[in-house]
């Protein structure tokens, strides 16, 4: 089923398209993984998909129904956005950054319920930071404090969770933990995920298909495998890469080469074999 | 309301001597109207802070940064000049106007497109306030020395021109404000975070930025007109109760709004008795105690946030 439509999508910020004839469809419980340059386009798509920016063509609807008709807070129900560091210039706790993720499920008077409180607590032993609830959030390190904005997302209870580089702070066991949350979530409840991030190699892992810009436009999409080739990729970033299989997933791997030449090339290229 | 009171505190009085006719005069006609009004003055910057802080998402920010105050005293000096200060309520009437029309000229200003975008506006406001203040150099230095006296009282804040009528009408129009920051207190907490992040948590961040724009501007100039330009409080109390009670708006905009009111009363009523009998500029004393309070409570805390 599909859940997201994305059709011939353009945005332009002044005289120059951003976005030029974006198509693609999400199925419910999909994980899309959004990659490509610097500047090509990634955080405005992610935008149009939230409705902050809207498309100058063609339209991105949900369910079914245009993005433009969508209440706000209507569309804070169905898609949650795990954004990049953000600054707050007045300190809250994490428990209460967590709990307005409440906040689309509540009147404008009301106060948040027992039943708040449960998803706000289940939410926040999910993302592994219950242990500091009550601390002030901006005394927390980076990447805890993602963590943070991860939970207030997951509170919202969305069909849609969009991470815009939401990895980009955490180390490698809170990067992999939260690809194995999200996952997992996506399993059990059939959230749809997409993520943009910079991180070939962890999107390749854990994504369904992926979709690679170049320019505004889509150069290429489907199966990690199907995108993420040497030529694609070196064609793309401008940069040698050697692509092999990840041993344990079988997924692609990619190793920057830098100024090393790969030795024997041709047998190394041969091992790589991403076209399945 | 005045009447009540005047009863209640008859009833009170009843057990002990009763009130001459001249103390019955000085507590309800001239002490009591004082006190409700330095109360209702100091609330509605205190809200008007918090708002604007939030809104502008700056700590610096109070119900002073978008012009005005600047605006309303043009009015004020211009009305005290033309001599209207004998017409009951002309100088409130003639600041207000000024208020009003800043507000205007300052959202007129910011406005790009549908959106009102924090920056801007900031920008306006301190060029407005920069405009302002050159012409009320030139309003002083055009003005004679009696004239002089009560320009200076009034834009360092002065609250002796109370009565009942204006503290009845404000007092209502503040509980109005009241009300409608207060429907918006979540939404507030979720601005202070981002405006973009508002949005994703389903709110109408320019519609509630609009609204709550106005109705703070309209309570700032109501007590700017009322009691003049006094300082600090608008900026301070906020600061004073998030140090106190945390960041959560739904507890920030009473706490600060009672806060501000007490703290208001207190400092006029040191005004007044401090060189008694003549009476200081309230604004004086707000900046007097407010500031090594503040100082403490920074060094206590170590930071702002």
């Amino acid at each position: 089923m599909t859940i997201l439509q994305v059709q011939d999508v353009g945005f332009r910020y002044s005289a120059q398209w951003v976005l030029k004839d974006i198509s693609f469809d999400v199925g419910k419980g999909e994980i899309i993984g959004i990659i490509g340059p610097n500047g090509s386009g990634k955080t405005t798509l992610l935008k149009l998909l939230d409705g902050i920016l809207f498309p100058q063509e063609g339209d991105v609807r949900i369910q079914g129904t245009s993005i433009r008709r969508i209440k706000r807070q209507v569309l804070a129900r169905l898609v949650a956005v795990v954004p990049q560091e953000t600054y707050m210039i007045f300190p809250f706790r994490v428990a209460e950054v967590v709990l307005m993720g409440r906040s689309p499920h509540l009147g404008r008077l009301v106060f948040e319920g027992k039943r708040d409180y449960q998803i706000a607590i289940n939410a926040m032993e999910k993302t592994d930071i219950i242990s500091f609830a009550d601390r002030k959030v901006h005394q927390l390190s980076g990447g805890e404090r993602q963590r943070v904005w991860i939970a207030r997302a997951l509170a919202q209870e969305p069909q849609i969770i969009l991470l815009d580089e939401s990895t980009a702070f955490l180390d490698i066991r809170h990067q992999v933990g939260f690809f194995e949350l999200i996952k997992s979530i996506n399993k059990q409840e059939g959230l749809t995920v997409i993520v943009v991030t910079h991180d070939i190699n962890l999107a390749a892992q854990y994504v369904d298909r992926i979709i690679l810009l170049r320019e505004g436009k889509i150069y290429e999409m489907g199966e990690p495998e199907k995108v993420i080739t040497e030529s694609n990729i070196a064609h793309i970033y401008e940069t040698g890469v050697l692509v092999d299989k990840n041993p344990v997933s079988g997924r692609p791997r990619v190793t920057l080469l830098g100024s090393h030449p790969p030795e024997g090339g041709s047998r190394l290229k041969s091992g790589a074999a991403p076209q399945l | 309301m005045l009447s009540f009171l005047k009863r209640f505190f008859y009833g009170w009085q009843d057990a002990g001597t009763a009130l001459t006719d001249t103390e019955s005069t000085i507590i309800f006609s001239i002490r009591l109207p004082r006190i409700i009004f330095a109360a209702i003055v100091g609330a509605a910057l205190s809200m008007a802070g918090v708002v604007f802080q939030a809104l502008l998402r700056n700590p610096l920010a109070d119900p002073y940064i978008l012009g005005i105050s600047g605006g309303s005293a043009v009015g004020a000096i211009v009305g005290i000049m033309a001599g209207i200060s004998i017409i009951p309520f002309a100088v409130p009437a003639a600041a207000f106007l000024g208020a009003i029309l800043t507000i205007i000229v300052v959202f007129g200003i910011a406005e790009t497109g549908h959106t009102l975008p924090s920056n801007i506006l900031l920008l306006a406001g301190v060029v407005v306030n920069a405009f302002f203040s050159a012409v009320i150099m030139f309003l002083i230095s055009i003005s004679s020395s009696m004239e002089l006296h009560s320009i200076m009282f009034w834009l360092m804040g002065d609250l002796s021109l109370a009565s009942g009528g204006e503290s009845l009408l404000s007092s209502l129009f503040l509980l109005l404000a009241f009300v409608i920051i207060y429907a918006y207190a979540r939404c507030l907490n979720l601005v202070v975070t981002g405006e973009e992040v508002a949005l994703q948590l389903g709110e109408d961040v320019e519609r509630t930025k609009r609204i709550l724009l106005v109705v703070a501007s309209l309570i700032t100039a109501a007590a700017v007109s009322l009691g003049g330009i006094i300082g600090f409080v608008g900026l301070m109390v906020p600061h004073m109760v998030r140090m106190m009670f945390g960041s959560d708006h739904r507890l920030l905009i009473p706490a600060a709004t009672l806060l501000g009111a007490t703290f208001l009363v207190f400092a006029d009523t040191v005004a007044r008795t401090i060189m008694a009998p003549s009476e200081l500029p309230v604004g004086v004393i707000t900046a007097i105690c407010g500031a090594p309070y503040f100082i403490y409570l920074l060094r206590k805390r170590g930071h702002l946030s």
